[in-house]
């Protein structure tokens, strides 16, 4: 049994309103992958806070090396040896690889920064974890994987011996993660305790050697990986067992018009050859991260340009929508990727978050009909199923599953009022969200499709793609040109045909 | 992820924490009323009463089309020019052009109104950002007020039917600068809360990108607050000028702070965080009692400079404190 490296016991924490952690204990082992899990407001960053000395537990004690620790700012967990990477990487893009690793605790001479021993030394701390990466050049000339490990690098810098990942793989590409992987098999060869934290369960279970659930602010499970299966880490998670749906297609007539067509268009460096959706239809689009999804995506909702474009139809429009109000006219809607920074209004309530899709139907003469929006309002809560005191609820203070059923809410709210088949456009529509809210927001899906919508849909999971399309479309080497059929479709094939 | 994600359906009562974040500056607003009324017995006359919302009124109409700017998520630093510079022009317009007055208070509004259009064309249509375009429109507004009047006040006689704007009474009672404000703030708080543009804009200063992506004309938004903001700020000049009965280059420039300060404190009442019409009001009318109530205990002039700044920075370091503000 490795060695235990910090021992927490009873912690517990109160928000005003809420219990964010119930009383929770954790064991963190030298040389060991622990994973930690639960849906959205679980109390796993609450957690990991407490762990880095961000938050004040109200009640319970952790111990290392025998004798019990406080951690009342982060410099105190930090001097402890533990190391947080947050989910955002916190990378300055105008330093280059080296300043960053070595922010704040640059070697000095005279009073001033030594730049060549700050080189070496960073030099020589990649070269310890054999990172083979060029420190002299800016950050933000780098991909998304490398400053993850960067990050990594820089939280390694204080000689850690507890390495904590909020999230390390969210938004990277297969390629990108298998190298953080590595990275991080060989830190946990050098006996280091990692704490990883991942919506992504094939990740736990391809890499983690103990999984922790949490569940409502209580730990609900503690042992190996090896002794438990998926199905059962979900039924921990979310209190009962996500049923995989019967998957059919609703996909209208091969000889009507599709809802979406576009032929030889270039967003970006994407180039488009054929690209159709036909009326209950949900196709995917796959590729890497950064391959030009959101581009098309966007363009297609009429809030960007393509570059050029052979022919498009686009609902009711013979060409590209040329803004998003009028594609929204023409009930194209788009579900934008990153909620916090596209989709939601932060520090609004639900009630505006809802109706500022549909502002224009909920006025008369200029002025909000208060009854009307209230009452569209309170359908859109009922039929997602929203946790909230109220239409009044400022969003932020949901959990990020509900919160994104506000996003689709916006549309619903159109979507239930209007006759025509709607074009969704979704892009990584579950990012964040719990594998509980994910599944509802599956059903979601289906529904609009069951209903007559059609659907394109972009995601860096292509276990949604294969459990929600009836084709995908791949993207490879900036071209658009494969489809596969939903026969042909495995998370294998997939990353063949992107990579 | 937010550590504070509540799940569970919140209780109907609003617990005291909530109360005191909504309601905290409008009791500081009693408390600085109370306070004032046990000091002096004066401060709660009818007839200072009356003072005070007349006193008020000007940074009123001025500090609620700001209100409008900063719930679209934008600052106008140039309210202050812009009022003097309309309060030159109506007073040149009426002396100098003989101008009826509705017609020189038409032109003005017209011409302080357009500064703000240009300065949302800036940031709507160049990409400067408002705090800069505006801070430039300041010294531009001010150039063309010394420009119109060689930077001299306008003393003449303006037609009696003119100083009634600042002096008259409706029924020889209510004093009708305090209704035109009352009107100003009831048609701002009416646009901003009950219409489709209101909605729009208060979406656009929430999240730019976000209300784009949802259909939003985001740049009209913009433009037309800060068009809002320069139309409230010329109005308050041509009050200003009515006041004073003379048209001064300097008379707006105070403003700028007063409207900001009112509009910041009011951003700590009601709905914490956000710039809104009712509590802007709360904001002017705490500047307006803390004004005039240090004036009636005989302080001395600067200390209201002083309470002010304290007070602002009171208020608006509680709400950050409480996480319910995060400037930028």
């Amino acid at each position: 049994m490795n060695e235990t490296l910090l021992q927490a016991s009873g912690l517990g924490k109160r928000f005003t309103s809420t219990v964010a952690l119930a009383g929770v204990d954790l064991e963190i082992r030298a040389g060991e992958m622990l994973a930690l899990v639960g849906a959205n407001g679980a109390g796993k960053s609450t957690l990991v806070k407490i762990l880095c000395g961000a938050v004040l537990p109200d009640t319970g004690e952790i111990v290392m090396d025998g004798r019990p620790v406080e951690f009342r700012r982060v410099a105190d967990a930090q001097a402890a040896g533990i190391a947080v990477a947050h989910q955002q990487v916190a990378i300055i893009g105008a330093l280059n690889g080296a300043e960053n690793i070595m922010l704040g605790r640059e070697p000095r001479q005279f009073g001033l920064i030594d730049n060549a021993g700050l080189l070496a030394a960073a030099r020589h701390l990649a070269g310890q974890f054999g990172i083979d990466l060029d420190l002299s050049r800016e950050c933000d000339r780098l991909d998304l994987g490398e400053l993850k490990i960067l990050d990594i690098l820089k939280a390694l810098a204080g000689d850690p011996r507890i390495l904590m990942l909020d999230e390390p793989t969210a938004s990277m590409t297969l390629a990108e993660s298998q190298r953080l992987f590595a990275f991080l098999a060989d830190l946990r060869q050098r006996g280091l305790g990692i704490v990883f934290i991942s919506h992504h369960m094939n990740e736990i279970f391809a890499h983690c050697d103990r999984i922790v659930v949490l569940k409502d602010g209580s730990k609900v499970h503690d042992g190996p990986v090896a002794a438990i299966t998926l199905p059962e880490v979900v039924r921990l998670m979310v209190g009962r067992t996500v049923e995989e749906t019967d998957w059919h297609s609703h996909a209208g007539a091969e000889d009507e018009d599709p809802v979406l067509s576009l032929r030889d268009v270039r967003v970006g460096s994407l180039h488009v050859e054929a690209l159709s959706v036909r009326r209950g239809e949900v196709v995917g689009l796959a590729g890497v991260l950064g391959a030009g999804q959101t581009g098309l995506l966007e363009c297609v909702a009429g809030a960007s340009r393509a570059w050029g474009c052979g022919a498009a139809r686009v609902g009711g429009l013979a060409h590209l929508p040329r803004s998003v109000a009028q594609a929204v006219a023409h009930d194209i809607y788009l579900v934008a990727d990153d909620r916090l920074r596209k989709a939601l209004l932060r520090g609004l309530s639900i009630e505006e978050n809802v109706l500022a899709g549909s502002l224009g139907e909920i006025s008369r003469l200029g002025f909000v009909q208060r009854g009307a929006a209230l009452e569209r309002v309170r359908a859109v809560i009922d039929r997602l199923g929203i946790k909230c005191s109220g239409p009044h609820q400022e969003v932020l203070h949901l959990s990020g599953g509900n919160q994104q059923k506000v996003v689709f809410g916006r549309w619903l709210a159109r979507i239930d009022a209007s006759s025509r088949p709607p074009l969704l456009l979704l892009d990584n529509p579950t990012e964040g969200v719990d594998i509980g809210a994910k599944a509802e927001l599956y059903g979601l899906i289906r529904e609009f499709a069951r209903r007559g919508a059609a659907v394109l849909i972009a995601s860096a999971e292509f276990s949604e793609l294969i459990a929600l399309c009836d084709r995908v479309y791949c993207i490879h080497n900036h071209r658009l040109d494969l489809c596969l059929p939903r026969q042909a479709l495995s998370e294998d094939r997939l990353l063949l045909e992107v990579n | 992820m937010s550590v504070t994600t509540s799940v569970r359906p919140a209780r109907r009562r609003l617990d005291a924490s909530q109360l005191a974040s909504r309601y905290g500056t409008v009791g500081a607003a009693l408390l600085i009323f109370v306070v004032f009324a046990v000091a002096n017995r004066q401060f709660v006359s009818a007839n200072n009463i009356s003072n005070i919302l007349v006193q008020i009124s000007v940074l009123m109409v001025i500090s609620s089309g700001l209100t409008v700017a900063v719930a679209s998520g934008e600052f106008d630093l140039s309210v202050g020019q812009v009022a003097g510079l309309a309060g030159v022009l109506v007073a040149g317009l009426m002396v100098w052009s003989h101008l009826s007055i509705p017609l020189a208070i038409i032109l003005s509004l017209i011409a302080g109104t357009s500064l703000g259009v240009v300065s949302g064309l800036l940031v709507t249509r160049l990409r400067i950002p408002s705090l800069i375009a505006t801070l430039a429109m300041g010294p531009i507004a001010l150039g063309l007020n010394y420009a119109y009047d060689g930077g001299d006040s306008i003393y003449a006689t303006f037609p009696d039917a003119f100083y009634a704007i600042a002096t008259g009474r409706v029924g020889g009672v209510v004093p009708v600068p305090i209704l035109i404000a009352l009107v100003v703030v009831g048609v701002f708080y009416v646009l901003v809360n009950r219409t489709r543009l209101g909605r729009a804009i208060v979406a656009t200063g929430a999240n730019l990108q976000a209300s784009r992506l949802s259909g939003i004309a985001v740049g009209r938004c913009r433009l037309i607050a800060l068009t809002l903001s320069a139309l409230g700020a010329s109005m308050g000049g041509i009050m200003l000028t009515a006041r004073l009965g003379t048209g001064q280059p300097g008379a707006g420039e105070p403003y700028l702070m007063d409207s900001l300060t009112a509009v910041f404190l009011g951003m700590t009442a009601f709905k914490p965080g956000r710039a809104t019409v009712q509590g802007t009001l709360v904001g002017v009318i705490i500047i307006g009692m803390l004004d005039n109530g240090l004036n009636l205990l005989g302080a001395p002039f600067y200390l209201q400079n002083e309470v002010r700044g304290v007070v602002m920075i009171a208020a608006v370091s509680l709400a950050v404190l409480r996480g319910e503000i995060r400037f930028f």
